[in-house]
């Protein structure tokens, strides 16, 4: 515990210093790029949120910054609010903004967010440069063109000295990656990484994900207007350039170039970016023999080759030359996350599918299928390739809108639910391709599981607030591990793991849920025999603790000595249910299964 | 306000734009379809045959060259670093795939030079134009894309952008900031009913609509065109049709480019032409491309006239200060519409 | 003559040897929105930079006029500016191409006390002078030009007018100083219309000059989109006078415009028909001289009266450093140069550039008079001064 905070906070005092110490030896003119570097940072950190994280990509922040700046401008200057105000007025008139633009494009694929972005920042910029009765146009804004505002003031002393004014920039370039990193390792940080690697999996432990995209975007558009206002104090004279698409796509560079999936890469990537900008600016010219912003090419390819050769930046690779940080230890006194109560009653009807459809276009994936799941116990979903075993997992989990029918959980109706609603209900399950974050470590990768059983909001998150609950969290993510046998690996990556581990790791995920139905997406698929034996047992190990178990699955094998009832469909109907005896000496499953694929029944 | 000589002009231009802007909107849909790129480079192409016809006019070599033999350089590097990767050793190394590209730029430096100070006709000279900025289609996806056979949508868009912001630079040092002209196919124009008609706006309108037609032609009549619909369905569609991801990524890019090349070519003797003026077309192509979801290339198209023919009414009968944002606020509904239809949870990963 | 190159090469050597090395920082739009504009510029300053050197420097000293592109950028041109300042140690600097970058650069050049020509067109650059005491510049303000065309407007007895313009700063300036001469006037504005730098047409806004029957417009524009407008205009059968800026003044606008651009007119500096200037006019000999050295070393027909400002703005700092050699001043001392050479400025007599003649005084820090405009017609693809 000691070890970690002083590793944690020694780096902190070393960048608070340097934050300190250099712009007492800096001229103006490099003051000047240092609160540039500083007022990109603020922006790139917001798409390192958004683009890096959460998997949604903003081609218009820029525009935000300049709705913070000119809000921030025109309020102080033509209504004399207080310049502080305005800027507050600016980053709330910013995330009004962006909420209605996530309002109309986040439930779609990720790159409408920014195709939208890009028209909208066309759009903001259209207006700053036209509607010169309020904005100035395009000879811009400021005590120049007759629209003076005042400069920031504390207790009344004006910042308008550019060494004071780069501290300013700092200090919140220090707080909002303090909040940010906070944030990241919160659970709701957390989630948002989940976001990234897979929605559905996001949503299946509880995580409402239009919600989430939605607040890392807000946070993003806050981040940007931020920035745009204190630039805006700084000049004391704006033109609509801020909200250029240009810039928005200079900031998208700086994001790539520090990497876009790491916090501390948002100040690499401005600095490395402002340096290299003024360094082409010289000798370009020189090479190429005329005058001219020809730097946008050397950006273009440097942009293409990270992509290419060094896809999380150019900050990683030196951090790979540091030790790695020692890991927080595991409670394991920590007070047990609050369970579910099961009242059981063995044998009741705990999930029924009631004449259940989809249709995708003019194909009928799920034609009138119904069956019911008992509680405690073990019922396989089988069929051939295609069957539609997958779409109704889809469809009870809420993932797919049904077409016809209802499915109804504890004698309530689902089949009106969101995702993650469904999950907060107690229906956990794993994944057929599988859905872990390859970069966290299998303990993080199964907290995320608990997200639905613990409550910690953002703004705790930001502020490290979380209290005891995510030593509880890590607690009760360790018990699941070790569940599923896999304690000892707590701490290594998802990705370093072998298939069939990381398919226990799933699983161990979704109990972390506390669920009473788990359903199991072709869990042994890539298992060899005597893991198989494990997974046999561990399965069992649940019926006995009450987990009714929903099961998809190919090996036959398996799923005859672990079933105690089976469902088989083909072509999205039902073909036989009973037991895996019965199902066995079906003429009808065998024809199907002969028919299309010869497999061993 | 209302004179049918004022409605008949703005529909004639809003037509003439809209073309151009369907082409760009074609590109990307076709595009997108196959390879899941979102190409924001699109209207570059646009800007690079123009300009190359104005050197050639002027009897310069004109800049694509250069970039198409420096781009086959590197694309027989690539190769060799491919096989080199896969294991292959110095000695093991295939000669052909790292000849080929050599060959082809070797006779292009031999053969294109001496082309540009022939004097040309102006016909061989937009021909000559066209098939080098084409040539950047299979170049630009070897070179920038293919690397990376499996990375997001939003990896490609930001490679795209990547490749927006070398193209325009390069166009700048070739060509500096100031405007080209090219003559039109043929001067002057016509009186069409109480509006006046240029003749180059005919030309325009006519090969646009033929160019359509043959690429509706290719996609439903040919193995070829089949085959990359199949792609765009999925990748394994496209390989039982006999052609690769690769494959069918080159030949798609190579058809989008080849659209923006022509538009250039038809758009050039009526707006003139500067190294930053491809990208602002390739937007208002976007523009149509996501009213067609950037799938249907037939709304796609429909969608880009309507945003010409929007453009210059909005012009006229709202502002002309604000056309744009009116073009680019045209979206928000498509959106909007789109996210009201979709019933399901949204997947976003790829 | 070769004698004389190699007596300036002795003289420089020997100067050069132990002198202080006269810095100069140049900032301009090279590449963006205003690049018809800024390259020009940035030529000039290439083009001086070695003729001045050749000539044996300034007052004996080398001159390095030290060149960056600000891209049509304020926050750029705002860094630009700083860094020569701080970091080049400039004695004098000259920026920006534009009104909105020049406008930005205000304060910072009012606090580090360095003084500033610009080669922007708007009267506030340098108004009020109180606020402005270390900035001067060159151009023709858009009042003068606009002043010009008011006076043709008045003349022929043009009654409404209708302006189209480029949705930028420059089409705004003009759109500004437009409103405000016309206030008070008999000549009605009937209809405003804006167009983008890259519009592929501008038909609506050409339709609906037609539609409203001005007798004349004014297109405020550069070189294609002006040439589009024209084109527009001519293609609706507008028959009214078309005026267009100044921001034409480019041998690529007759190509670009064609038949379209005849009768066009414009009011401009004189350099663009220098040789129909009576042999009297004092600024046509220095026009000359200074279109021949831009068009031998960037091609024939390629100088514009833009390249000119950035020369009349190296002219005037050359002439101020000079005084200030003269009057046994210290150019080592950064500060007491830069206040020096900005009181030269203001207190040196009144000299000949090639865009008129410039007399600064510490109340007018432009010091043009009408001798620094006149109005020229396209007369069959050629520019001829107008009647």
């Amino acid at each position: 515990m000691r070890n970690y905070l002083s590793f944690e906070g020694l780096s902190w005092l070393v960048f608070v210093l340097f934050v300190i110490i250099v712009p007492l030896f800096l001229s103006s003119f490099y003051l000047r790029l240092m609160s540039l570097i500083g007022l990109y940072s603020l922006v790139v950190m917001g798409l390192v949120l958004l683009t890096g994280y959460a998997g949604l990509a903003s081609l218009g922040q820029a525009a935000f910054m300049g709705v913070g700046a000119y809000t921030a401008a025109i309020l102080s200057s033509r209504f004399a609010l207080n310049p502080w105000l305005s800027m507050i007025a600016g980053i709330l008139l910013a995330v009004l903004i962006a909420w209605l633009i996530g309002l109309i494009t986040l439930r779609l694929k990720g790159h409408f967010l920014a195709l939208a972005t890009l028209a909208w920042g066309l759009v903001i910029t259209g207006i700053l440069r036209n509607w010169i009765s309020v904005t100035g146009g395009n000879t811009g804004f400021g005590s120049a063109t007759g629209n003076r505002f005042p400069p920031l003031s504390i207790l009344g002393y004006p910042l308008r000295d550019e060494r004071l004014y780069t501290y300013l920039i700092w200090f919140f370039v220090l707080l909002v990656l303090f909040l940010s990193l906070n944030l990241m390792r919160s659970r709701m940080g957390l989630a948002i990484k989940a976001l990234r690697t897979g929605s559905i999996a996001a949503a299946s432990f509880g995580v409402n994900v239009s919600q989430l995209k939605m607040l890392t975007f807000l946070l993003a558009a806050a981040f940007a207007a931020l920035a745009g206002a204190l630039f805006a104090f700084k000049e004391l004279f704006i033109d609509p350039k801020i909200a250029d698409l240009s810039t928005s796509i200079n900031l998208l560079i700086m994001a790539v170039m520090g990497g876009i999936g790491s916090l501390t890469g948002a100040i690499f990537g401005p600095g490395l970016f402002v340096f290299l900008e003024s360094f082409l600016q010289e000798y370009l010219p020189w090479l190429i023999g005329r005058s001219g912003n020809y730097e946008i090419i050397a950006f273009g390819f440097i942009l293409i080759f990270i992509l290419h050769r060094a896809r999380q930046g150019l900050l990683p690779l030196l951090r790979d030359l540091l030790p790695a940080s020692p890991v927080k230890p595991i409670n394991h006194q920590a007070e047990p996350l609050p369970k579910r109560i099961l009242d059981r009653a063995e044998g009741e009807v705990l999930l029924r599918v009631d004449d259940v459809s989809k249709n995708f276009g003019g194909l009928r994936a799920v034609d009138s299928l119904s069956f019911e799941v008992k509680r405690g116990e073990i019922l396989g979903l089988i069929g051939p390739n295609g069957a539609g075993k997958s779409t109704m997992f889809n469809l009870i989990t809420g993932v797919l809108r049904l077409s016809e029918g209802e499915i109804s959980f504890k004698d309530s109706l689902i089949s009106k639910l969101a995702p993650h609603q469904i999950a907060q209900r107690g229906i956990a399950r794993t994944f057929q391709h599988l859905n872990l974050i390859g970069n966290m470590s299998l303990l993080d990768n199964v907290v995320l599981g608990g997200y639905g059983r613990t409550k910690a909001n953002v703004w705790q998150g930001m502020l490290g607030l979380e209290g005891g609950e995510r030593e509880r969290a890590r607690a009760e993510a360790h018990r699941q591990l070790k569940r599923v046998g896999l304690a000892e690996q707590s701490f290594e990556r998802a990705d370093s793991l072998a298939l069939g581990k990381q398919r226990l790791v799933e699983i161990a995920r979704a109990l972390m849920a506390d669920p009473e139905l788990i359903l199991l997406d072709e869990p042994a698929a890539g298992l060899r025999k005597h893991e198989k034996a494990e997974l046999i047992d561990l399965i069992r190990k649940l019926k006995a603790e009450g987990i009714t178990v929903l099961l998809v699955e190919h090996d036959m094998e398996l799923v005859m000595t672990l079933c105690e009832r089976i469902v088989v469909v083909n072509y999205g109907t039902k073909l036989a249910e009973g037991s895996p005896k019965a199902i066995k000496q079906n003429p009808k499953v065998l024809e199907a299964y002969l028919g299309s694929e010869s497999a061993s029944l | 306000m209302f004179e049918p000589a004022i409605i008949l002009t703005l529909l004639i231009d809003g037509l003439t734009n809209g073309a151009i802007y369907a082409m760009m909107a074609l590109g990307i849909v076709v595009l997108y379809s196959v390879t899941s790129v979102i190409n924001v480079a699109q209207g570059e192409f646009v800007m690079l045959s123009a300009l190359s016809i104005a050197s050639l006019r002027a009897a310069k070599i004109p800049g694509v060259l250069y970039i198409a033999v420096v781009g086959l350089i590197f694309w027989s590097i690539f190769n060799a670093l491919a096989m080199m990767r896969q294991g292959a050793a110095p000695r093991q190394l295939k000669i052909w795939p790292i000849l080929w590209p050599l060959f082809l730029a070797g006779l292009l430096i031999s053969v294109v030079p001496p082309l540009a100070k022939a004097h040309l006709p102006y016909p061989l000279q937009i021909f000559i134009a066209v098939v080098l900025t084409t040539l950047l289609g299979p170049i630009c996806y070897r070179l920038v894309l293919e690397p990376l056979p499996k990375a997001s949508i939003l990896v490609f868009l930001i490679l795209a952008i990547g490749l927006h912001l070398a193209l325009t630079g390069l166009g700048l040092a070739f060509w500096g900031p100031q405007p080209y002209d090219l003559p039109p196919f043929s001067k002057g124009g016509m009186i069409l009913g109480p509006a006046y008609v240029s003749y180059q706006a005919l030309w325009l309108l006519a090969i646009s609509a033929l160019l359509m037609l043959a690429l509706y032609l290719f996609f439903n009549h040919t193995i070829y065109g089949k085959a990359l619909r199949a792609a765009a369905v999925n990748r394994l569609g496209a390989r039982l049709m006999g052609i690769s991801a690769v494959r069918a990524g080159r030949l798609s890019f190579s058809i989008s480019v080849f659209l923006s090349a022509v538009a250039g070519v038809l758009i050039t003797p009526i707006t003139k032409m500067v190294y930053d003026f491809g990208f602002l077309i390739g937007l208002k192509g976007f523009v149509g491309a996501i009213i067609g979801g950037l799938t249907n290339p037939v709304i796609a198209a429909l969608g880009a006239i309507f945003v010409g023919v929007a453009e210059q009414f909005s012009a006229f009968y709202i502002s002309s200060a604000y056309k744009d944002v009116i073009v680019f606020l045209l979206i928000i509904p498509v959106l909007l519409l789109r996210s009201l239809q979709h019933q399901d949870f949204e997947e976003h990963v790829d | 003559m070769y004698q004389k190159i190699l007596v300036c090469l002795l003289a420089s050597l020997l100067f050069f040897g132990h002198g202080q090395t006269i810095r100069i920082g140049a900032v301009a739009s090279a590449t963006g929105g205003a690049a018809a504009l800024g390259e020009p510029e940035a030529n000039t300053f290439r083009m001086l930079q070695e003729s001045l050197n050749a000539a044996g420097g300034i007052a004996g000293h080398e001159v390095e006029i030290i060149f960056l592109d600000d891209a049509t950028d304020s926050a750029k041109a705002v860094s630009n500016v700083s860094r020569l300042i701080s970091e080049d140690n400039v004695h004098a600097v000259i920026c920006c191409t534009i009104t909105a970058n020049s406008l930005a650069i205000i304060d910072s050049v009012q606090e580090a006390q360095v003084p500033t020509i610009s080669m922007a067109a708007s009267a506030s650059i340098i108004e009020p002078v109180e606020e402005r005491y270390w900035v001067f510049k060159t151009p023709q303000t858009d009042r003068l030009m606009i002043g010009g065309i008011v006076a043709d407007l008045q003349a022929k007895g043009i009654k409404t007018l209708a302006f189209m313009g480029l949705d930028d700063a420059f089409g705004e300036g003009g759109l500004t100083e437009l409103k405000k001469l016309l206030d008070g006037s008999d000549i009605r504005l009937v209809s405003t219309e804006r167009y983008g730098r890259n519009d592929t047409n501008v038909t609506p806004q050409a339709l609906k000059v037609v539609a409203r029957g001005a007798d004349a417009v004014l297109i405020w524009g550069v070189v294609r989109d002006s040439a589009l407008a024209a084109q527009a205009l001519r293609d609706r059968g507008y028959l009214g006078q078309i005026y267009v800026s100044h921001g034409v003044g480019n041998p690529s606008f007759l190509e670009l415009a064609g038949d379209a651009a005849n009768g066009l007119i414009l009011p401009i500096g004189p350099l663009i028909v220098v040789d129909e200037l009576a042999d009297d006019n004092e600024i046509k000999a220095v026009a000359k001289d200074y279109q021949a050295a831009y068009n031998a070393m960037f091609g024939e027909g390629t100088a514009s009266t833009f390249g000119g400002h950035a020369a009349d703005a190296v002219t005037a700092l050359q002439l101020a450093i000079e005084k200030v050699v003269a009057d046994g001043g210290d150019l080592a001392d950064l500060e007491g140069a830069r206040a020096a050479i900005r009181q030269a400025l203001e207190d040196m007599p009144a000299f000949v550039g090639v865009g008129g003649v410039f007399n600064f005084s510490d109340m007018d820090h432009l010091g043009l008079d009408g001798r620094a405009l006149v109005m020229v017609e396209i007369v069959d693809g050629s520019w001829t001064l107008a009647k």
